[in-house]
C-alpha cells in the first residue's frame, strides 16, 4: 500500500433486501484517498453516496469488500473496537449537525475525547474554536445557535480529537448559500492548517469544484472523477 | 359488648378520647370518627395519586409516541375536537377492559387474602366467625374511583395532542433542552453529567417519577414504624401478670364471665399444677359471686338513681357520673371483692397510700384495712378520674346479712389491668357481679373470714423458663381431656395475640407498599423506554462519534439511578418528617403502641429501588435500542 494512501476501499458492496426487491446500494466500489486531500463525492439522490460514506466510516458493515484506514481493516474490528477506532481516528460531520441538545458547545466539541477518557487539548481546541468563530458561544446550548453556527460546532467536534480523516455527509445541505460557502471555506482552511483528509458528500457541483478531487457515483458505482 | 370492646383494645367504661382503639375499631365496626375518616381519606388520596401518576405517564407516553400520527390527522383535516375525542375514546375503551379486570382480580385477591388477615387479627376469639362477602358499594366505589383517575390523568396528554400544530408534530421531540439557552460548564461530558442533563428535559415527568417512587418508600416506612411501635410487652402485661393462669372457661369467654360459685376451681387442678416441675409464685385468687349477695359494702359514695336490670333482675345504683354498682340483698353494693396471697398482691400496681406490698399485706392481715383497685388507662396506668371515687383513709363498712361486721379503711390504691379484674381483656364477670363499682382486694385469710363459701376463680403462677413448654402441653391436655370446664391463659398466648397485630400491620403495610413500589417501578420503566425510543437518533449520534454501547448503557443506568437517588432522598426525608408527626400522632392515640422510630423499611425499599433503577435501563436499552447506527441516524432525516 502506498504510504501516502490514508483510506482504501476494495470491491465494496452493499445489498439491501432479497429477490425482486433487492437493492444494490453499492455495487463494487474501489477507492483510494491520499492523506491531506479534500475530496468531494457527488451523485444524485439514492446513488449510494451516503451508504459509501457510512461504509468508509465504519458506521455500516458492507455485504462484501473491505475498508482500510491507515493500517486497520475495519471488518476485523468488533463493535466496541470500531466505536473506539471511530472516536480516535475519524471525525463525522452530518447534514443535520447532530449536536447533543443537552450539552453546551464546549461539551459537544469535547464529547468524543471525553468518551475516550482523555483530557482535551485545551490549546488546540481553543485554536479551533477561535478559527471557527465560536468563542462567544462556548456556553450556549445548541437550540440557541443558528444552523451555520451549529455546523461550525460540528466541525470543531470532528477536528477536536485530531482524527486521521473527516467524513462529512452534506455538511451544507441545510444551510443557505452564503453560509454554505463559509462552511466549505472553513473546512478547506482547517484541512490545510491541520493536514486533515476530508471526504465530503455534496450534490452541489459548485461546492465540489472547491475541493482537490471529485468522485462521481451513480447507481452504486463510481463513474468518474477518480 | 363492653367486654368485647375491651378485648379489642378499648375501654367501654371510659369516656376518655385517648382510650379508644382506632385501628381495631375501624377494622371491625366502622365508626365515623374524625381520625378514621382522615386516615381513610389519606389512603384513598394516595391511591388516586399513585394511579394518577401511572395512568398519566402511560397516556403521556402514548400520546408522545403517536404525536406524528395525530399531527398527520390534523394535517389531513381532523379538528382539534376530533383528536381529543379520539384519545378520550381510547381511554374509555381501555377503562372498559381494565376496570372489570381489576375488579375481578380485586375480588379474588380479597377473597383469598382477607380471611388470612382476619384470622391473624382474631386469633384470640375462637367464637368469631369469619365471613367475607363482596360489598357492591365497594365495587361500584372502586370502579368510579378508577374511572375518575383515568379521566383526571388523561386531561393533559389529550390537551397536548390536540393543541400541537400539524407541522410541529413531525418535528416533535420531547422539549429538546427546555427553555435554557446556555449552560456554564466546561467540565466536559462525563456519563453521570450526561445522564443528569437528560433528566432536565422533562422536569415535570422527572418529578412525577421521583414522587411516585418516593411514595412507596414513605408508605413502607410509615407502616414499618407502626408495626415496630406495636408494644407487645405492654399488651402482655395488661392482659396477664404471671406466666400462666387457670380459670373457669366462663372467664375466657367474652360472652360469659365468672359469676357463680359453681364456676370456682376445684383443688384437683391446683394440686395437679403443683405436681408439675418449675412452678413458683403461685396464688389462688378468690372472688365473690352473685351467690354471695348476703355480703355487701357501704362507703362514702353518693348514688343518684337506681334501677333493676331487666334480664338478670338484679338492682343497681348509679353515681352522678353513671358508674354502676350492683346491689346485694340489703340494698347495699355487692362490689368485686378478691382474696389473694401476698405473692399475687405484690404483682399489682400499687400507686397511692401504702405502696410497699409486704407492709400492706401485713396490715391487711391485721384487719387494718383494704386495698382499693381503680380502673386505669391501658397505656399509661393513670387512674381514671371517673372511677377514682374514694381516697386513701376513707372507710368501707362490710355488711353481712344486713349487719355491719367489719370496718376497713382504704390503705392503698392500685391501678387495675385486665388480669386484676378477671383475665386478659375479659372483664365480664366483675361487670355482672359488682358492676363497675368498687374493686376490693384482701388477703385470703380475711376474705375467707368474710364469705361463707369462698371460691377460687383463678389460679395464677409462674413457671421456670425451661418448663413452660411442658406446662403449656400439660394445661392444654388438662383442659381438653381432664376438665373441659376449665381454660388457661398464658403470657405466651398474650404475646402471640399481640404479635398478630404487628404481623397484620406488616402484612397490610407491606402489601400496600409493594403495590405502590410496583407502580413506581412501572412508571420508571415507562419513562426509560419512552426516553430510549425518543432518543434513538441521539444515541446513534453519540455512538457514531465515539460512545461505546457499554458507555451508553452506563449513561442510561446513571439516569435510572438519579431517579432512584432522588426518590430515596425525598422518601427518607419525608419518612422522617411523617414519622415524627402523623405516625407518632396516630400511634400515640392507641394505647398498645409505643412510638418506635425506624428507617429500616425505607432503607430496604431504597436499596430495592436503586437496584431496579439500575437494572431497568440496562434491559430496556437491550430491548428497545435495536438496529444499526445508520438506521437510527436516518430516523429523523
Amino acid at each position: 500500500m502506498n504510504t501516502n494512501i490514508i483510506l482504501q476501499a476494495k470491491d465494496l458492496k452493499k445489498y439491501y433486501g432479497k429477490g425482486e426487491t433487492k437493492v444494490h446500494a453499492l455495487d463494487g466500489v474501489n477507492l483510494e484517498i491520499e492523506t491531506g486531500k479534500f475530496v468531494a463525492i457527488i451523485g444524485t439522490s439514492g446513488s449510494g453516496k451516503s451508504t459509501l460514506l457510512n461504509m468508509l466510516g465504519g458506521l455500516d458493515t458492507p455485504t462484501a469488500g473491505t475498508v482500510t484506514i491507515g493500517n486497520t481493516e475495519l471488518s476485523q474490528l468488533n463493535d466496541e473496537q470500531l466505536t473506539v477506532f471511530r472516536r480516535r481516528r475519524i471525525g463525522f460531520i452530518f447534514q443535520n449537525y447532530n449536536l447533543i441538545p443537552t450539552l453546551n458547545v464546549w461539551e459537544n466539541i469535547v464529547f468524543p475525547i471525553a468518551m475516550d477518557g482523555q483530557k482535551p487539548d485545551q490549546k488546540f481546541i481553543g485554536e479551533i474554536v477561535q478559527l471557527l468563530g465560536l468563542e462567544q458561544k462556548i456556553h450556549s446550548l445548541p437550540n440557541n445557535l443558528s444552523g451555520g453556527q451549529q455546523q461550525r460546532v460540528a466541525i470543531a467536534r470532528a477536528l477536536a480529537s485530531k482524527p486521521d480523516i473527516i467524513l462529512a455527509d452534506e455538511p451544507t445541505g441545510n444551510l443557505d448559500s452564503k453560509t454554505s460557502d463559509n462552511v466549505i471555506a472553513l473546512l478547506h482552511m482547517t484541512s490545510q492548517k491541520f493536514h486533515q483528509t476530508i471526504i465530503m458528500i455534496t450534490h452541489n457541483p459548485e461546492i465540489a469544484q472547491m475541493t482537490d478531487q471529485t468522485i462521481r457515483i451513480e447507481d452504486g458505482r463510481i463513474v468518474g472523477g477518480l | 359488648m363492653d367486654d368485647w370492646v375491651r378485648q379489642m383494645g378499648g375501654d367501654p367504661d371510659s369516656n376518655s378520647s385517648d382510650n379508644m382503639s382506632g385501628a381495631v375499631n375501624t377494622m371491625t365496626n366502622p365508626t365515623f370518627e374524625p381520625t378514621t375518616i382522615l386516615l381513610g381519606a389519606v389512603v384513598i388520596i394516595l391511591f388516586v395519586l399513585c394511579g394518577y401518576l401511572l395512568i398519566y405517564n402511560v397516556f403521556d407516553i402514548a400520546v408522545m409516541q403517536e404525536i406524528r400520527r395525530y399531527g398527520l390527522y390534523r394535517t389531513v383535516g381532523m379538528s382539534r375536537r376530533q383528536v381529543k375525542k379520539l384519545i378520550n375514546r381510547q381511554a374509555l375503551w381501555l377503562s372498559c377492559i381494565g376496570i372489570p379486570l381489576g375488579l375481578l382480580a380485586g375480588y379474588f385477591i380479597g377473597k383469598t387474602a382477607l380471611p388470612r388477615v382476619m384470622s391473624i387479627l382474631s386469633s384470640s376469639y375462637e367464637n368469631v366467625a369469619i365471613n367475607v362477602e363482596p360489598s357492591p358499594i365497594l365495587f361500584v366505589g372502586a370502579a368510579v374511583l378508577a374511572a375518575l383517575t383515568v379521566f383526571l390523568s388523561t386531561r393533559k396528554p389529550v390537551r397536548v395532542a390536540a393543541n400541537i400544530p400539524p407541522i410541529e408534530a413531525f418535528r416533535y421531540v420531547e422539549a429538546a433542552a427546555g427553555k435554557k439557552t446556555a449552560k456554564k460548564s466546561t467540565a466536559g461530558a462525563s456519563l453521570p453529567r450526561l445522564a443528569w442533563s437528560n433528566l432536565g428535559r422533562n422536569k415535570c415527568r422527572s418529578v412525577f417519577i421521583v414522587a411516585s417512587l418516593a411514595l412507596c418508600v414513605v408508605l413502607l416506612n410509615c407502616m414499618g414504624i407502626a408495626a415496630e411501635s406495636v408494644d407487645i410487652e405492654k399488651q402482655v402485661s395488661y392482659s396477664i401478670r404471671t406466666d400462666f393462669a387457670v380459670v373457669n372457661a366462663a372467664s375466657t369467654n367474652g360472652m360469659e364471665g365468672f359469676t357463680r360459685r359453681e364456676q370456682g376451681l376445684n383443688m384437683e387442678v391446683i394440686d395437679a399444677i403443683h405436681a408439675q416441675p418449675g412452678v413458683s409464685g403461685a396464688s389462688a385468687i378468690y372472688k365473690n359471686t352473685l351467690d354471695d349477695s348476703n355480703v355487701t359494702y357501704d362507703f362514702p359514695v353518693e348514688f343518684t338513681y337506681t334501677d333493676i336490670d331487666t334480664e338478670s333482675g338484679i338492682p343497681a345504683a348509679y353515681t352522678d357520673g353513671g358508674i354502676r354498682f350492683q346491689l346485694g340483698d340489703d340494698g347495699r353494693a355487692l362490689c368485686n371483692v378478691y382474696g389473694m396471697e401476698e405473692t399475687a398482691l405484690s404483682r399489682m400496681d400499687l400507686q397511692e397510700g401504702e405502696t410497699d406490698a409486704h407492709t400492706l399485706y401485713e396490715r391487711m392481715m391485721n384487719g387494718e384495712g383494704v386495698l382499693l383497685g381503680v380502673q386505669s388507662d391501658m397505656g399509661t396506668s393513670v387512674l381514671f378520674p371517673d372511677f377514682n371515687l374514694l381516697d386513701v383513709g376513707d372507710m368501707i363498712t362490710v355488711y353481712k346479712n344486713g349487719e355491719p361486721i367489719m370496718e376497713l379503711p382504704i390503705l392503698a390504691k392500685a391501678a387495675l389491668n385486665g388480669d386484676d379484674e378477671e383475665i386478659g381483656y375479659t372483664t365480664n364477670g366483675p361487670s355482672e357481679v359488682g358492676g363497675e363499682g368498687l374493686y376490693l382486694y384482701l388477703p385470703t385469710a380475711v376474705y375467707t373470714e368474710i364469705y361463707d363459701e369462698p371460691v377460687i376463680y383463678k389460679y395464677s403462677f409462674n413457671v421456670e423458663e425451661g418448663e413452660r413448654a411442658a406446662m403449656t402441653a400439660f394445661l392444654e391436655d388438662y383442659v381438653t381431656n381432664v376438665d373441659p370446664s376449665l381454660n388457661y391463659a398464658s403470657a405466651e398466648d398474650a404475646r402471640q395475640d399481640a404479635m398478630a397485630t404487628r404481623t397484620m400491620l406488616q402484612f397490610v403495610g407491606g402489601l400496600i407498599g409493594i403495590i405502590f413500589g410496583v407502580a413506581g417501578v412501572l412508571n420508571l420503566t415507562n419513562t426509560i423506554i419512552t426516553s430510549i425510543l425518543a432518543r434513538r437518533h441521539e444515541f446513534a449520534t453519540m455512538q457514531s462519534i465515539g460512545m461505546t454501547t457499554k458507555q451508553l448503557t452506563r449513561m442510561m443506568v446513571w439516569e435510572g439511578i438519579f431517579y432512584a437517588v432522588g426518590a430515596c432522598i425525598a422518601g427518607l426525608i419525608l419518612s422522617v418528617i411523617l414519622a415524627f408527626t402523623v405516625v407518632r400522632g396516630l400511634t400515640g392515640s392507641i394505647w398498645y403502641f409505643t412510638f418506635h422510630f425506624t428507617l429500616l423499611p425505607a432503607g430496604i425499599a431504597c436499596i430495592v429501588l436503586l437496584i431496579a433503577a439500575a437494572v431497568v435501563p440496562a434491559i430496556a436499552l437491550k430491548v428497545f435500542n435495536k438496529g444499526s447506527i445508520v438506521e437510527k441516524l436516518r430516523v429523523a432525516e
